[in-house]
């Protein structure tokens, strides 16, 4: 229980102080807040899809996915068009209910993870969850909206503090799972990868020359953890930069009625004050880089396993269970007939089993790795989180059906070897 | 104090050693009033502007300067008394001398608040120096130099001019431009003047004339005539 809470309550920060600076410049009646608020909640929609889509179970990648996004694009401009501040300046109960809804769209279902054992809890069932931290964000939102609100009035100074907090959160907690960029260079990974999969490799030009592991490896980038940490801290490096600027530079009160002698002092104050807002924000990001650097240099490499001769017995392959236990991948040699093929087994964090071919239905049989919480693509460098290693499609090993009895999962040899010659035809 | 003065100095001595500079001086200034003070070397004029202005203190005595005893000011006090009431015009000028007018003018401002180009600019306009903006003390000549000065002396609205030998380096001719200068402008603005002086042609262009022996004021003057001994 703690874990959700713990979880809600990041959560309503982080949604307070998205809105807290959109709310700010909307205030401001800048042009830019319209630019802003709809890149805020274009990055911040990013989000809307793959938890909206594996809610419902809605499986469905190419078409769909981009009228969905272009729907959710459209949604933006209407309420960038509108303004937040107008939106949140309803009754509190609107406010409650707006937020909700808004945390209930960001709340990313990966983080679900973190609480895995409320599973074991009856009346938690895992499909109330996100509607339950949902409501628990909504409210930790609003609870913190009103304090600061309140303490600081949104004045733009303060606003520094906040994000100079929000720095640290990052910098401290999330600065390898941060919320928005990583679901945006998903999606344009993912609608990247599909089109040129789909339709460039197996439509329009098969067995192209060109299109080399070297290309591929253009596009895994996309993929990478560290392409995310990388956009991430050019993300906080520029709004930080911009926000230090913006209050900086921006035109000093006019003071009508005061001697030019006396404006320069009030002004100077104001100067003075401004800059020291500001230091906190600098000192965050030279804290947020240090942090940065620490996650960057803390990666591990790729883990490559041994591959080991599997034993056939009764046209079974028969992989013991103990030795998965390690919770690392485990790579197996059929050979049979001058046929060899590989065979990839993985205990998964929720404790069950994944017996899979060492090839996906689209890549050269080159096989993965390990690489942290995922698998690592070895042809074209995409990471397959672990979770959904056993099912089928796109990216993913191709999974083979297994039974787990007496300490070892079996599955049937002849179906796997057939199986790995229809995935490998004609690559 | 008198009722209506701006500045007040209470029996104020000063002693630089064994030797003394003031022996109990007693002196009232008036709100907007140019008060001369004329005397030989080594009467004490300097030390006594140096006492108004703050910069030196006394070693025994009071210094009311609208309203406030600088005399129990400690130096932090006194350095923001200095930069938000009082103007200083030297004998020597002291422009910085790689700065061109318009930075030496914004360099008074940068010390009290904020440097504002456009509002120097206007400050040297206002002492016919619009065409010097932009030369440095060395091309500029001494009346110009001393404009220079009073600009910068000015620019921050001090309530206090206080100027050491304004004209001591000026030709007959710069130095009435310079006083004549000095004289719209307060009218002006409404600052009180304090000149020090030798130079009784300097003192006709005050309102009253005191003068200063050996430490000690031996005689006062309203008027446009040079002080007698009382």
């Amino acid at each position: 229980m703690l874990d959700a809470f713990n979880l809600a309550f990041w959560r309503g920060i982080e949604l307070t102080l998205i809105l807290l600076p959109l709310a700010f410049l909307a205030r401001e009646r800048k042009i830019l807040f319209q630019l802003l608020s709809l890149l805020g909640f274009f990055l911040g929609f990013s989000l809307f899809h793959l938890p909206f889509l594996q809610r419902f179970s809605l499986k469905i990648w190419i078409l769909k996915g981009e009228m969905l996004f272009a729907g959710s694009f459209l949604i933006l401009a209407v309420i960038s068009a509108l303004g937040l501040e107008e939106l949140v300046k309803k009754n509190a109960l609107f406010k409650l209910i707006f937020l909700s809804i808004l945390s209930f769209f960001l709340f990313p279902l990966e983080g679900l993870e973190l609480s895995n054992q409320l599973n074991q809890i009856a009346f938690l069932k895992e499909s109330y969850l996100p509607y339950l931290f949902a409501l628990l964000g909504g409210i930790s939102s609003f609870i913190f909206y009103l304090l600061f609100k309140k303490a600081f009035n949104f004045l733009p100074e303060k606003i520094f503090s906040l994000w100079n907090f929000f720095l640290f959160c990052v910098g401290v907690k999330f600065i390898w799972e941060p919320f928005v960029i990583p679901s945006l260079e998903l999606l344009v990974a993912r609608i990247t990868h599909d089109f040129v999969h789909y339709l460039v490799v197996f439509l329009l030009t098969p067995d192209h020359p060109y299109l080399t592991i070297s290309f591929w490896n253009l596009i895994a980038l996309l993929f990478r953890k560290t392409t995310s940490l990388v956009l991430n801290i050019a993300t906080f490096f520029f709004l930080s930069i911009f926000l230090i600027t913006y209050t900086i530079t921006r035109p000093f009160p006019q003071l009508p009625g005061f001697k030019a002698p006396q404006r320069r002092k009030v002004w100077a104050e104001i100067k003075k004050e401004r800059w020291l807002q500001s230091i906190p924000v600098f000192i965050s990001i030279l804290i947020f880089f240090t942090f940065a650097f620490q996650a960057y240099a803390s990666e591990t490499s790729l883990y490559e396993p041994t591959l080991e001769p599997l034993t056939v017995s009764d046209k079974e392959g028969k992989i013991k269970v103990e030795e998965l236990n390690d919770g690392r991948l485990h790579k197996y040699l059929i050979t049979k007939e001058d046929e060899e093929i590989r065979i990839i087994a993985i205990k998964k964090s929720d404790d069950s089993y994944a017996v899979c071919l060492d090839v996906c239905l689209i890549c050269p049989p080159d096989g993965y790795a390990q690489l942290q919480k995922d698998l690592f693509c070895l042809y074209c460098g995409t990471p397959i989180p672990l979770n959904t290693v056993g099912e089928p499609g796109g990216c993913n090993p191709v999974p083979l059906s297994f039974k787990k009895e007496k300490g070892t999962l079996s599955f049937d040899v002849e179906k796997a070897i057939e199986t790995w010659k229809e995935v490998n035809k004609g690559k | 104090m008198r009722k209506n003065s701006f500045i007040s100095l209470k029996k104020v001595t000063k002693y630089y050693g064994e030797t003394g500079a003031l022996k109990g001086v007693k002196l009232s200034v008036k709100k907007g009033e140019w008060l001369t003070v004329m005397g030989p070397s080594g009467s004490g004029k300097t030390t006594l502007l140096s006492i108004i202005g703050g910069l030196v203190k006394p070693t025994e005595g009071e210094v009311w300067v609208d309203g406030e005893n600088i005399t129990e000011f400690s130096e932090k006090e006194l350095a923001r008394f200095r930069r938000e009431k009082v103007g200083f015009i030297f004998q020597q000028h002291h422009l910085i001398p790689y700065l061109t007018a318009v930075e030496n003018v914004m360099m008074a401002q940068f010390l009290h608040s904020l440097p504002d180009e456009r509002e120097a600019m206007e400050a040297l306009r206002r002492v016919g120096l619009e065409h010097r903006l932009r030369h440095l003390p060395s091309q500029l000549s001494g009346g110009e130099q001393q404009r220079v000065g009073i600009a910068r002396a000015l620019i921050n609205s001090p309530l206090l001019l206080l100027a050491d030998e304004p004209t001591g380096n000026l030709d007959r001719e710069n130095a009435r431009i310079v006083l004549d200068m000095l004289r719209r402008l307060k009218k002006e603005e409404n600052f009180t003047v304090v000149v020090v002086t030798h130079d009784p042609w300097v003192a006709k262009w005050g309102e009253r004339t005191v003068l200063l022996e050996d430490g000690k004021i031996v005689g006062e003057k309203k008027g446009r005539r040079g002080a007698r001994r009382i």
